[in-house]
């Protein structure tokens, strides 16, 4: 039975616990456990998944209300002549965000994370199981909206991408730091409120900059339009690098 | 509240080994934290709480956080970290954690 929701698969991942007793008459025993291994592991399967179809994966995180699933729509529609995309989303509760998804892309799945802030490895295993992504696709998996928890958990994505939406204001990077250091790429989103929220876009892309002076930074609305011709350059670059790298280098 | 997620595999990687060695009852459990790992040890503490049956009926959790080691994002300069995230002494960079991350349960106090 699987150790961690109980669903009765097999737990095949249980080979990084081998401890060994330092002292056969003491009672402190010396061990080398890591608490991430098994989650690593598992988002190591999921990468090797990913690989042998020739799927992009993106883990797209943000605090609830971003505009992630917005975004993911305004995105799939000018994505799908290009290349099949489908999508895990992840929520505590409901199904709305995959309905509206499948508005524009039958390929979805939704997770319930119930009480857990944060989509594992695990979870997205077994919606892998339930999705069956085409090959040389681009798999979105939107997670659970949170600035904090979701950072330590790798999934076996290529990318994450970190959206910041203009009225939570410039100070966001500073103050959830965790997440934008972890971040591939940053999509500063609802750019269309620009005039209408006290936003200081030179100190957030300052901000942004002292991570990392190549992190991409794109300003995007999925309302007008505007600056989603970038992002999708970006997004196509990266498939290409990623799903043919021989191509790519010769 | 992933801290719930971090104890629960707690209980199932010591627990593991109790069944590999027959130890009978945990005492003490020694978890060694990246200077900046995302864990908070009260909410650590909080959520293993929930989880003392058995033979973690007693255990207490010993948690120790080891030294930061910092790199700059934008030149590279490395120092000893007191602050994550604190900006470069060179360029005004920030001072990414290099061992961040690490959880590791580095000892068992077993019956």
């Amino acid at each position: 039975m699987c150790g961690t929701c109980g669903c009765g698969l097999a737990d095949e991942s249980a080979d990084q616990t081998a401890g060994h007793q330092h002292e056969t008459e003491g009672r402190r025993i010396a061990v080398e456990l890591d608490l991430m291994a098994r989650n690593n592991a598992l988002a190591e399967k999921n990468r090797q998944f990913f690989d042998a179809r020739n799927i992009l994966a993106l883990n797209l995180l943000s605090s609830p209300g971003a505009g992630k699933t917005s975004l993911l729509l305004a995105t799939i529609e000018r994505l799908k002549v290009h290349m099949p995309v489908s999508v895990i989303e992840g929520d505590q509760h409901t199904a709305l965000d995959a309905e509206k998804i499948r508005q524009s892309c039958q390929h979805v799945h939704q997770i319930n994370t119930g009480k857990m802030c944060h989509l594992d490895a695990h979870m997205v295993g077994h919606a892998l199981e339930h999705l069956q992504p085409l090959p040389d696709s681009l798999l979105f998996i939107e997670n659970v909206g949170n600035l904090v928890c979701p950072v330590a958990f790798a999934l076996g994505e290529h990318q994450r991408v970190v959206l910041l939406s203009t009225p939570e204001g410039e100070d966001k990077p500073l103050k959830y730091p965790d997440m934008f250091a972890s971040a591939d790429c940053v999509l500063i989103s609802k750019s269309d409120l620009l005039p209408h929220v006290p936003f200081d876009m030179q100190a957030c892309r300052e901000t942004l900059r002292h991570f990392s002076p190549q992190l991409p930074v794109f300003e995007v609305s999925a309302e007008t339009g505007e600056g989603m011709d970038q992002w999708l350059d970006w997004l196509l670059q990266i498939s290409d690098q990623i799903t043919h790298p021989a191509e790519t280098v010769a | 509240m992933h801290e719930m997620s971090l104890a629960r595999e707690l209980v199932r990687l010591v627990g593991q080994q109790c069944d590999q060695q027959g130890y009978r009852q945990v005492k003490k459990i020694h978890l060694q934290l990246g200077p900046f790992s995302c864990v908070a040890p009260e909410a650590l503490n909080f959520a293993f709480d929930s989880m003392r049956t058995g033979r973690f009926e007693n255990t207490r959790l010993e948690i120790r956080r080891i030294e930061a080691n910092g790199s700059c994002g934008v030149c590279g300069y490395q120092e000893s970290l007191c602050e994550a995230y604190a900006a470069c002494a060179h360029c005004g960079g920030i001072m990414l954690p290099d061992n961040a991350d690490e959880m590791r349960i580095t000892e068992l106090e077993v019956i």
